[in-house]
């Protein structure tokens, strides 16, 4: 028993850590909002090895499992990244390897970027290379974005570009067929990490601010109602942790239990992360309601990503079927 | 990462496991926190010594297994989930052993713990006064030094079983001239000691668990002070992280009661109301939750790390997590709630309990925000 990363694994966190911070600042979210991130931080994580880490080594990729990369896609979220790293890297990667298709190596190369669209899935993004998409009957079809027509949807999130997808499956674009579970597992643990990494910039940016906002002559910040929120905020976060390296253990033991332990990672990330929004909104007041201070960019990622492919109350349903209830 | 159990720690669970479904009571004690009960309990923890089950974790010459923080959760894990007994000795082996084992000199270490072990003597903690509850720097009982030890007067208050105990350990002022959380020392007192009155309290729950304790020139000698005189309150803050932290409330404990919610919710006739099935999930969830939460802080420790302040975050959540099991249980039961249907009612009020002792949420809220978090403390 051993419930901790390795310290390769730390220091391999530690490394992408930087290159975000250093790479992916708050007006490069900002940028998004505007016009398509370029490619430049994407290539980089290429050439760092993260977006083909879980593809074989033959394959271009390090061989690696979901547990080695959700600490990266924790530092992916707490950046609020826009840039397809889930659907692409925690998804498409390990999935185009089982299908053993060959655009898998240039996925993982970082030549291709692919959204991802389970057939529940209203809306898909409309910002990357390729689709990789399931039909009602749980095939998956893999086509070109441009082979594919989408009218455009907004989201509250504007770095989000996102529409609704019309398509026709062929024999062409099939790819296999048992892959669903898999890729349910591996897209709702990808999107809890992340959420744990937006819910933890937005305690942070917030025990900053209050630490330094002061009124009644004093730090907001020492006021007991503050602090009692932001430790609340903590509390979900540290509890929620475990729980999303568990799922992403549980994928690559291949755990009979994978689906529940993913969902419960989905929704208790996804309970933290709201509360870290509505507690980081509450504590800043007003300069926390503009769109001119970065906050909303981190808030509106949480709302987006809390209810992609299932919300917490979505999630417990299927924990309350695993229990029998 | 390793989620799996060695062959060794399979077997040690195979063990505790048959040995508890052969020796658990088949009708449950009489709540420990009454005479009659207290007094069964204490049967039942020399029942567990004579299997060396009492102290799992102890070494083998004070009545334990030298059993690692492993083992001591799969002992718990199954202790729970097989319904067995309240530990009536859970303040000595819990809270006052690891102090001595820490601070405590040979001559401490022989005289008491092997007869906390075995359950003959049983320890109340005397920490709280009726001015010193969460500011416990507070505490005004005295003890002035006299020709060989100490001559103790003043009050502790809620100590838990203190009625039915045999000692107490607790925190007195030993330097006057020092205030607060100077001048305090940690002393061992039997509660049969000349000038000891101890008054029991009935609690919310009623049960006569509580107890004023009065001391009146009470003489303790000097070999019963534990740790450095006046250094009390350092000798007190070493165990308080494993008190909130591992050792009061393990995971086993929320994983059987979530599991026993889980069987109310699924034996009730009818269609579950959704609101109640989205209660009873988001329970069993918490208690995996904090179940993988120890995981993570018993590997922390193993690697030579401490747990600290973050032991201030375990506490808030299990002892919210407690409440909402019980609550929830009572939503099922509706009408048969009141009825302490299945001991829930019972339960629910002792639950209400865990945010209020060994240290308030409140208190532990500060600490997170102050110590982990960083906040201005003013
Ligand atoms: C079931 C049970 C068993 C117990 N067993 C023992 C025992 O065996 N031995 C022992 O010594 N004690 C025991 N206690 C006592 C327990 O440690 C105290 O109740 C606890 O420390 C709180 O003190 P208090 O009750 O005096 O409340 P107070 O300190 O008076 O607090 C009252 C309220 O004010 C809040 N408050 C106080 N200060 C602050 C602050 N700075 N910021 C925010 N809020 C604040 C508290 O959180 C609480 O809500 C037990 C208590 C219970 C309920």
């Amino acid at each position: 028993m051993r419930f901790a990363m390795t310290e390769d694994q730390q220091l391999f966190t530690a490394a992408v850590r930087e290159l975000l911070a250093d790479q992916c600042p708050p007006d490069r979210v900002r940028a998004a909002w505007d016009a398509p991130a370029d490619r430049s931080l994407w290539e980089q994580l290429a050439q760092m090895g993260v977006i083909g880490m879980l593809a074989p080594e033959v394959a271009g990729g390090m061989g690696m499992g979901a547990l080695d990369l959700h600490p990266l896609l924790i530092e992916a979220g707490r950046v609020a990244m826009t840039e397809p790293i889930v659907d692409t890297a925690a998804v498409a990667v390990p999935l185009l390897a089982v299908a053993g298709h060959d655009a898998g190596a240039r996925v993982a190369s970082g030549e291709q970027t692919v959204a991802l669209g389970f057939h529940t899935d209203p809306v898909v993004r409309t910002d990357t290379d390729l689709l990789l998409l399931e039909t009602a009957e749980g095939a998956w079809h893999l086509l070109t974005s441009d082979s594919v027509e989408t009218t455009v949807e907004e989201s509250v999130d504007g770095a989000r570009r996102l529409g609704r997808a019309t398509w026709t499956p062929s024999a062409d674009s099939l790819i296999g067929t048992a892959l669903s579970t898999d890729a349910r597992s591996r897209a709702i643990v990808g999107v809890a990490a992340q959420l744990l990494g937006l819910a933890r910039h937005l305690l942070d940016e917030t025990v900053a601010y209050v630490a330094v906002r002061e009124q009644f002559g004093k730090p907001v910040g020492s006021q007991q109602a503050i602090k009692h929120k932001l430790a609340d905020v903590l509390l979900a976060i540290e509890f929620a942790s475990p729980m999303v390296a568990r799922a992403a253990y549980s994928i690559d033991q291949v755990d009979a239990d994978v689906a529940v332990h993913a969902a419960m990672a989905k929704a208790c990330a996804g309970d933290a992360a709201k509360l870290a929004v509505r507690h980081a909104l509450q504590c800043h007041g007003a300069i926390a309601y503009t769109v001119e201070y970065d906050l909303h960019m981190w808030m509106k990622r949480v709302w987006a990503l809390d209810a992609q492919w299932g919300d917490a109350r979505h999630h417990r349903r299927t924990i309350r079927t695993h229990l029998n209830l | 990462m390793d989620l799996t159990w060695s062959d060794d720690e399979e077997r040690f669970r195979h063990e505790i496991r048959s040995w508890l479904e052969a020796n658990v009571p088949a009708e449950p004690l009489p709540s420990g926190d009454t005479e009659e009960g207290f007094r069964r309990h204490q049967e039942w923890e020399k029942v567990l010594f004579d299997a060396r089950l009492s102290v799992v974790s102890w070494p083998e010459q004070y009545g334990g297994r030298g059993a690692t923080l492993w083992q001591w959760l799969i002992f718990e894990e199954e202790y729970c989930r097989a319904g067995a007994p309240q530990r009536v000795s859970q303040n000595g082996i819990f809270l006052l052993a690891p102090i001595l084992f820490e601070f405590g000199t040979d001559w401490q270490k022989e005289r008491y713990l092997l007869p906390m072990a075995e359950g003959v003597e049983q320890w109340g903690q005397g920490w709280s006064e009726p001015n010193a509850g969460s500011d416990l720097a507070g505490i005004k009982s005295k003890a002035d030094k006299v020709d060989g030890g100490w001559r103790v007067n003043g009050q502790k208050t809620w100590t838990t079983r203190g009625a039915f105990c045999t000692h107490l350990f607790g925190l007195f002022r030993t330097d006057p001239e020092q205030e607060r959380h100077r001048g305090l020392s940690y002393l061992m007192v039997p509660l049969d000691a000349e000038g000891v009155t101890v008054r029991g309290v009935g609690r919310l729950d009623g049960d006569e668990g509580f107890a004023e304790v009065f001391f009146e020139d009470v003489f303790v000698p000097d070999e019963d002070v534990l740790g450095e005189v006046n250094n009390g309150w350092g000798v007190a803050m070493a165990t308080t992280s494993s008190e909130r932290g591992l050792t009061l409330r393990s995971p086993g404990r929320f994983i059987a009661a979530t599991e026993r919610l889980r069987t109310l919710a699924a034996d009730q006739p009818g269609e579950l109301d959704d609101r109640v099935a989205d209660d009873v999930v988001q329970a069993w969830m918490d208690a995996q939750a904090y179940q993988l939460y120890t995981l993570q802080t018993v590997t922390k420790m193993l690697d030579g790390g401490s747990i600290g302040a973050e032991s201030s975050l375990n506490k808030i959540f299990w002892s919210d997590m407690d409440v909402r099991i019980h609550e929830t249980a009572l939503d099922i039961l509706g009408p048969l709630a009141e009825l302490d249907e299945g001991g829930w009612m019972k339960g629910f009020q002792f639950s209400l309990s865990g945010p209020i002792y060994a240290g308030t949420n409140e208190i532990q809220r500060n600490v997170v925000a102050e110590r982990v978090l960083g906040l201005p403390r003013r």
